[in-house]
Parts: C-alpha cells; sequence; structure tokens
C-alpha cells in the first residue's frame, strides 16, 4: 500500500488501514455565540460561529467604549483533534480592514474558547503589529 | 488631532501620538533553539528561530523516525504585545508542502513558547484538517 506523504508523526493515521474517509471537518462543537470572559475587555467582545449551507463562518465584535465594533462576517476554517477524527476543535479566519488585519487562531478547551490574535498594521501609522488573547464562553440559548 | 483608525480599544496607543520607531517589532527575544518538553512529541521536535538583520527566520523539524523531518527555513512575522511595544513576544509562519500546509501561531509566555499549528492537507488523502498545541523550552 502506498505510503501517505507526511512531515511528523501525528500527519499519520494510527496505522494505515485506518484512513478515514473523507477529511470533512465538523464544526458544530464550535457553533454559537461566545463571550468573553474579561468584562473589561479591550481585544474581542464576542464572537459568532455559524455553519449554514457548509459554510462555516465568523462574526466578531471589537471592543470600543460603550458600544461593540461588528467587524462582519468572514469565512473561517475548522480544525479537528487528528487526522482520523472529525469533530472540529479549533478554527482559523482571516480579516482585512485595509489599513490593518487581523488573524484569529482559536481552539475549544475544556468548553472555553482560546481565540488568539495576530494583528498587522498597513496604514504606517507606527504602531507595532501585536498578538493578543482573549477567552470566550458559550452564550447559553434563550429557553 | 487626526485620529488613527481602529478595530478595538486595544488597537490605540494609550496615549497618542505614536512613539518613534516605525512601528517594527524586535524579533530578537524569540531567537535561540527551542525543544518541545515533550520528548514522545509526534508533533514538532525543535525549533531553531533566528533573527536576521530584523527578519525572524523560522527553521522547524517534525518528528519522525529515525531521525527529524528538516522542514527547512522560512520567514516569520514578529508581533509584539501591544501598539506601543516593539518588543517580539510572538511569531507566525506558513509552511507548503506541496501535499499539506502548515500555519504556526505561537507565542511566548513565562520563558516557554507556546505553539499552535493548523494543518490543512490538499492530497486528497481523507486525512482531516487537524490543530496541535506544543510547548517548547530554550
Amino acid at each position: 500500500m502506498e505510503t501517505l506523504p507526511y512531515t511528523r508523526a501525528n500527519d499519520l493515521p494510527p496505522t494505515q488501514a485506518e484512513r478515514p474517509s473523507a477529511a470533512s471537518v465538523d464544526p458544530s462543537a464550535l457553533v454559537g455565540a461566545w463571550v468573553s470572559t474579561n468584562r473589561a475587555t479591550c481585544g474581542i467582545v464576542k464572537l459568532i460561529l455559524a455553519h449554514k449551507d457548509g459554510r462555516f463562518t465568523v462574526q466578531a465584535f471589537g471592543a470600543l467604549p460603550d458600544v461593540a465594533n461588528d467587524w462582519g462576517e468572514a469565512e473561517a476554517f475548522a480544525f479537528a483533534g487528528g487526522v482520523e477524527v472529525h469533530d472540529g476543535v479549533g478554527f482559523k479566519a482571516f480579516y482585512d480592514f485595509g489599513f490593518m488585519k487581523t488573524a484569529l487562531a482559536a481552539y475549544l478547551n475544556k468548553r472555553i474558547l482560546v481565540v488568539d490574535s495576530y494583528n498587522t498594521f498597513k496604514d504606517g501609522s507606527g504602531r507595532r503589529n501585536y498578538f493578543s488573547r482573549d477567552h470566550f464562553y458559550q452564550e447559553e440559548a434563550a429557553p | 488631532m487626526d485620529t488613527m483608525r481602529y478595530t478595538r480599544t486595544e488597537d490605540r496607543h494609550a496615549t497618542e501620538p505614536v512613539p518613534d520607531g516605525g512601528g517594527t517589532v524586535d524579533p530578537t527575544p524569540l531567537a535561540g533553539t527551542w525543544l518541545n518538553t515533550d520528548k514522545a512529541t509526534r508533533g514538532i521536535a525543535k525549533m531553531v528561530l533566528t533573527s536576521s538583520d530584523g527578519v525572524l527566520l523560522v527553521h522547524a523539524y517534525g518528528a519522525c523516525a529515525p531521525s527529524l523531518c528538516d522542514w527547512g527555513e522560512v520567514e516569520g512575522a514578529a508581533f509584539s504585545s501591544s501598539v506601543s511595544s516593539s518588543e517580539g513576544m510572538a511569531f507566525t509562519a506558513t509552511y507548503d508542502f506541496g501535499f499539506m500546509e502548515t500555519s504556526l501561531a505561537v507565542y511566548l509566555k513565562g520563558g516557554i513558547l507556546v505553539l499552535d499549528s493548523f494543518n490543512t492537507f490538499k492530497d486528497g488523502s481523507g486525512r482531516a484538517n487537524y490543530f496541535s498545541r506544543e510547548f517548547f523550552h530554550s
């Protein structure tokens, strides 16, 4: 049997016989409204993750005084915990605001969504590209 | 005063205007040889980070048997902890292996390098795209 190419042991299924039949990752565990655990965050206050018609999206809201800044919807990419499983445990997404761009790299840890943002300025303002991290819990749907 | 554009409060300086420095982030604090804290890792075993003329270079080694898989060197993008700090404490980098792509999202915390990798297969092998998280010491 042909050996799969790999870059590290994790890239290979436990046995070659256990090749998964499809590569899709199910983002269901990530879907929902997520609220920052830090009420005073200066970063991201809320995320809405949705999966509709096969499209996985994120809508983020930035913290501004007295208001949440709607960043709009961006395509998100779901990742599983290994090559042989299909439950989504992480995602990445990109926002391009023109004057800056933000890459989101996120994962689930015991029902807390940990979101790292890597922020790059393109406007020559002299601001340094910066990293930040926010934690989110899932907002319960109204009964 | 012309207020800079922002998406959230932390995009703004605590006090404007902007300090000198041209917006660059110094990757030097990230430089060094970083070894996985898990000697039996099946992921990334080692990373060598260098700073060359202000540019971060990333050289990763995958856990393969009998010897490590040398991924080669790629350029990384360094990030600081705020818009006002020039001290590098995080980076991103991407490896395109042809059959798969690996995005690294990494930050430094308490002397430990915390690495998240987002791995996307492009070879139709049926393997699921996967996330992994690893820790490195220098």
